[in-house]
């Protein structure tokens, strides 16, 4: 599902946008500053302090997602569902040392704060108009 | 009233609109700037109707509506209410979005984004106004204020 077309979408370089929902059905919409490649059907997000998010997860796996190549700008929406979240993982290393290191260029250093990395299943994943 | 402090973000953030549909699968489309409509506490934001199918749709069988926008600065807040109409935008508010398109176009050309990649993003005007009733508003500025409830009405 997620092909070499995608990557550069999924490097961080860009702000992606997340919108879960709760039990009851209300929504949240918030801004990610990164969505992982784990592999062709799973992508990982980072869960530093947008606790109305994790807190739906925990409720409802449904998410939706959209990534953007900042290359291009083409943009891609990602039909999600919640999987498992890892806090002492190769993957959550490599997800710490990144968000540092946005986080310093974008003088936002010690507020981004990697709580644990969200691994979801890529239900669909669509270029936005097609 | 909504609150003074949103307004710059309202108008020159860039925003998305969520909604979820009656068996809980969410969606958001684009918006490129809002307006708002102070007496009455509603927001309309300016959508692209080719894209905001499954996002308008979910608004239309739950009502429920989550706008997320923020600026280049980081400052970002979330409105949350209850989708009222969707509509035509007027002239001004055509103007207004023509203004924040060009905005975003200079901020992407100065990071070193090529004019054609620019208008993926920001080179169709929108054709839809959705408006929503804002029922609540939180500070979504990263930093230990985030998620607050902002004061309202």
């Amino acid at each position: 599902m997620i092909t070499e077309e995608h990557l550069p979408a999924l490097q961080g370089m860009f702000p992606s946008w997340i919108t879960t929902c709760s039990a009851a059905g209300e929504p949240n919409t918030t801004v990610i500053s990164q969505v992982w490649y784990v592999d062709e059907e799973h992508v990982a997000l980072s869960f530093q302090f947008f606790n109305k998010t994790k807190k739906n997860l925990v409720e409802n796996p449904n998410a939706f997602a959209t990534i953007v190549n900042p290359g291009t700008m083409a943009m891609y929406n990602l039909d999600l569902e919640f999987d498992h979240s890892e806090t002492d993982s190769e993957l959550f290393d490599d997800m710490d040392m990144k968000l540092e290191a946005i986080a310093s260029m974008s003088g936002m250093s010690g507020i981004f704060n990697l709580k644990a990395a969200d691994v979801y299943k890529v239900k669909s994943l669509k270029a936005l108009g097609s | 009233m909504i609150p003074e402090q949103t307004l710059e973000a309202l108008a020159n953030g860039f925003g998305h609109l969520g909604s979820a549909s009656a068996d809980l699968k969410t969606a958001h489309t684009d918006i490129l700037s809002a307006s708002v409509d102070q007496e009455n506490d509603t927001v309309t934001c300016f959508a692209l109707s080719f894209l905001a199918g499954p996002t308008l749709d979910n608004m239309k069988a739950t009502g429920r509506v989550s706008y997320f926008f923020g600026l280049m600065s980081h400052e970002a807040y979330q409105f949350k209410g209850q989708f009222i109409e969707t509509r035509e935008l007027t002239e001004s508010e055509l103007a207004q979005s023509e203004q924040f398109c060009k905005a975003i176009a200079e901020i992407l050309g100065s990071m070193g984004i090529a004019p054609e990649a620019t208008m993926k993003l920001v080179g169709t005007a929108p054709d839809l106004g959705i408006t929503f009733k804002v029922e609540n508003i939180f500070n979504q500025t990263p930093g230990p204020e985030a998620g607050q409830e902002l004061p309202f009405n």
